[in-house]
Parts: structure tokens; sequence; C-alpha cells
């Protein structure tokens, strides 16, 4: 489900993406974009620990720059150091891929197209 | 019947408190959002697309409570999420309520005749109802048939129970002024108590990145729509904000005079922009860079002319200076 990361170009959606971020600018980019994302992220940690969650805020200006994650499996929230964190995957769905004005008209035209779709 | 005189002393009493006390950041409307759950999953929104887990958190009414005291807002708006799927709700109503809180609770009224009797009308309490224009502009506006005319049923209900009900309206891009101008014809001769009228905003994370509106179109789109009102239209918004929707005044953003409480904590800088959290509100309001954020300061912010972010400007100015407050009377009694 790895899909190839570049910090320059801006995929559709993250979706699938998995992340090893080599450089402390990498990382920061990366957990920039998590906190974007619309979807869970798993986050693998130094420590051997895996965390799935929604990343709701981050503070990458702070003198330790930290995220905070609400988990998905319980009804906790964990504040995580960014220099614990060796890899972001995005991996649940991206809720705001693909519910486009322009999908939900299209849908509409071709619905009525469906209806009123004169006979030849 | 209009915004009650007890309502515009209290929130005259509240403004001139804080500046006798030289505060210039201060709260006016607390955006409380108890949940992300919607009934509807309109295409303009940016605000439902969580993942499950998320959707199913809720604050608790202690939660909701404790905001609205940390804050000190005379009014608070409760959208969400659709608030009425909340179960608790109608204690948290009654909560801020008993604390003499005036609650906007926006609905887009699917629930609404379902649930009205767990409410009581009180002058505190006004339902608000989200109306995005005549049934054809509506029903697309929330991707489902039907729902304008479950709204007006719902209007109707809650006028005849004796509740307060105002109408919240986004304007998209691509709005017939015309027929929003036949649709507040619609809405006062329903018997709402007024309306509310906004711009959209173009969310980084809403869907739709096209359906809204750059500044100088909003400007040209409200000149339009509100040039010539008439005397039978009310709005439940500062005259002087609907003068800057016209392009007529030019204000900058104040923020912190709508803050927004969620699940997720204080949200930094707005209701709308997403740039984090803090912990409490006095992190909010003092740790929050705030000249990052505003028309011209942020790319983010450069078409915004929204409520949340421009009435709390337009309400400063009514009580800063006395050209403000006579602008305000004029435009109240004189709308252009
Ligand atoms: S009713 Fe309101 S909260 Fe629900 S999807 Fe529509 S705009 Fe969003
Ligand atoms: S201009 Fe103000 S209200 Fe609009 S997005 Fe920026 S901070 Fe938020």
């Amino acid at each position: 489900m790895s899909k190839h990361f570049s910090l320059e170009t801006e995929p559709a959606s993250w979706h699938g993406t998995v992340v090893h971020p080599k450089t402390p600018a990498e990382l920061a980019g990366i957990v920039e974009r998590a906190f974007d994302y619309r979807g869970d992220v798993t986050l693998k940690l130094k420590t051997g620990e895996s965390l799935v969650g929604y990343v709701y805020n981050r503070q990458p200006h702070s003198p330790c720059p930290y995220l905070d994650i609400m988990l998905a499996s319980t009804p906790d929230r964990r504040r995580v150091p960014y220099h614990q964190i060796t890899a972001i995957i995005f991996s649940g769905e991206d809720m705001a891929f693909g519910r486009s004005w322009e999908a939900w008209q299209r849908k509409k035209q071709e619905e009525t197209q469906k209806i009123y779709r004169p006979k030849t | 019947m209009a915004v009650p005189l007890s309502q515009m002393a209290t929130v005259a009493r509240y403004v001139l408190t804080k500046k006798l006390k030289g505060e210039t950041r201060y709260p006016l409307v607390l955006m409380l959002e108890p949940l992300f759950r919607c009934n509807l999953a309109c295409a303009g929104c940016g605000k439902i697309q969580y993942p499950e887990h998320i959707l199913d958190r809720r604050l608790t009414p202690e939660q909701c409570w404790a905001a609205a005291e940390e804050c000190g807002a005379p009014i608070v708006s409760i959208p969400g999420g659709e608030p009425l799927i909340h179960p608790e709700m109608p204690e948290i109503v009654r909560g801020l309520v008993a604390r003499k809180k005036y609650v906007y609770l926006c609905t887009n009224g699917l629930l609404l005749e379902r649930k009205i009797h767990e409410y009581t009308p009180s002058k505190y309490l006004t339902f608000s109802i989200h109306m995005d224009g005549l049934r054809e502009e509506h029903d697309l506006a929330v991707c489902r048939e039907g729902v304008y005319d479950i709204a007006v049923r719902a209007i109707r209900t809650a006028l005849a129970r004796g509740f307060r009900v105002t109408t919240n309206t986004t304007v998209f891009n691509g709005a017939n002024p015309q027929r929003l101008r036949e649709f507040f014809d619609e809405m006062m001769q329903l018997g709402v108590e007024g309306m509310m009228i906004s711009p959209g905003y173009s969310y980084e994370k809403a869907p739709d990145q096209h359906g809204f509106l750059t500044r100088h179109r909003t400007q040209e789109l409200f000149a339009r729509l509100l040039a010539n009102r008439k005397r039978s239209w009310r709005f439940n918004q500062s005259p002087l904000f609907l003068e800057f929707l016209m392009g007529k005044r030019d204000y900058q953003c104040t923020p912190w005079g709508n803050p927004t409480y969620n699940i997720f904590g204080w949200q930094r800088p707005c209701y709308l922009l997403q740039d984090g959290y803090a912990e409490t509100f006095r992190e909010l309001m003092e740790e929050t860079n705030w000249d990052r954020y505003g028309t011209g300061r942020n790319p983010k912010c450069a078409d915004c002319m929204v409520h949340c972010g421009y009435e709390a400007s337009a309400v400063e100015e009514t009580f800063s200076s006395w050209s403000g407050f006579t602008g305000t009377v004029r435009a109240t009694l004189f709308p252009t």
C-alpha cells in the first residue's frame, strides 16, 4: 500500500502513503500533512509502539515540537514529541476525498439525464 | 418579533464594560461545537469529514457549560454537525439558559419537529435554521431533496410553539441575487425574527473549492443582494457588518470575537481555520499569534469575509466611536 512520497508534489489524497522521514525538515513537513489529513494515521514510534488515530494539533515551533493525536481505539489522546516518530502511515480513509461539489453535480446531472433522456 | 431589548442591552453592557476595562480582545459569541456528526452531508461543508471515532465523540453538558463560563461571552452559538443529534442537547441548552446566555441553536431542521417538545421557549433560546435559499437552491446546497420543505415545516412548528426563530444562510459563488431576495421575502412571510447571512468560506479542507467567493465578488454580490432593501426584511446582524459585505466598509478580522470550542479544545484561530488547538480559553487568547491572521496577513484569509471573523469587528466599531454609533443607527433606520 506504500506510495511514493515527496513533499514537493501534493497527491490528490495521501491515503496509503508510508513515510519514513529522513531529516527533521521532512518530519516536520509530513506531520503538517498528517495534521491536514482528514483521516486516521498510524504513527510508528522509536519505542516500537504504534499509535492509530486522528492528528488534531501540532506545535512545530515549540522548543520540543509535538503533535496531539486522538486515538481510534480508546477515548484517550496522546501528545507525541516529533523526535519520537520514525514513520507516519496515512492508514485511514481520507474522509474529504471525492466528496466534492463537482462530484455531486455530476451525479445529479447523470440522474437527470437518466430520467429525462429523450427517446430516439 | 425583533431581537429582544434585553439581549441588545446585555450585549451593549458587556461590550462597554470590556471597553471601560481597557480590554482590546474579548469574545462576543462563543461558537460551541458539541459534535461533528451530521445527518446531512452538504458539499460545501468542511465540518463533517472526520473518521467515525471522531464523529462519535461529543462534548458533555459539563464541558459545554465550563466552556461558556471560561469564555464569558454573552451569546453562545451552537453549530455542528447537527446539534439536535446530541442526546444531551436539551440539558446543555437548559444549563446555558440558566446561566443567562443567549443561545442560538443552529440546526438543519430535519429533527426539529420530532425533538421540539424537549425544549422550552425562552427569550434566551433561538432556533437558527440553516436555509441556503429557496427550495431548489437549498436542496442542491445540502445535497438532498426535500430538506427545504422539512425545514419550513420546522420553522412553522417552532414559531407556533412560541420559540424565537431565525435563519442562517451561506451565500455561495454563483448565487442569484434575485432568487435570494425572493427567499428573504419568503422567510419573512413565514414570520422568522430575523435572518443571518454570510458568504461561504473556502475551507482548506472543504471538498468544494470552487463554490466559494472571492472578496471582490462577495462585495459585488452582496451589493446587489442588499441594495434597496425591503423594509420587511430583518437581519439579525450588525448593520455595519452588512455594509462591510457590500464593500462600503473595511474591517480587519477579529477572530477572538467568536472563539470556537469543540471536542479538540479551543480552536486556533477561528471557527473556520484550523491551525491547532489550545487547552484553555486563556491559552487561546494569550498564546495565539493573532497578527498572523486576517486579510492581507495570511493567504488562507485572503478572501474571507465571514461573520465569525468580521461581525465582531463591526460591533466593535459601533461601540468605539461616535461615528460608529451614529453609522449603526443610520444603517439600522435607513438601510441602503
Ligand atoms: S447541515 Fe451544516 S453541519 Fe451538516 S453537513 Fe450541512 S453544513 Fe455541514
Ligand atoms: S480572516 Fe479571520 S475568520 Fe477568516 S479565516 Fe482568517 S482568521 Fe478566520
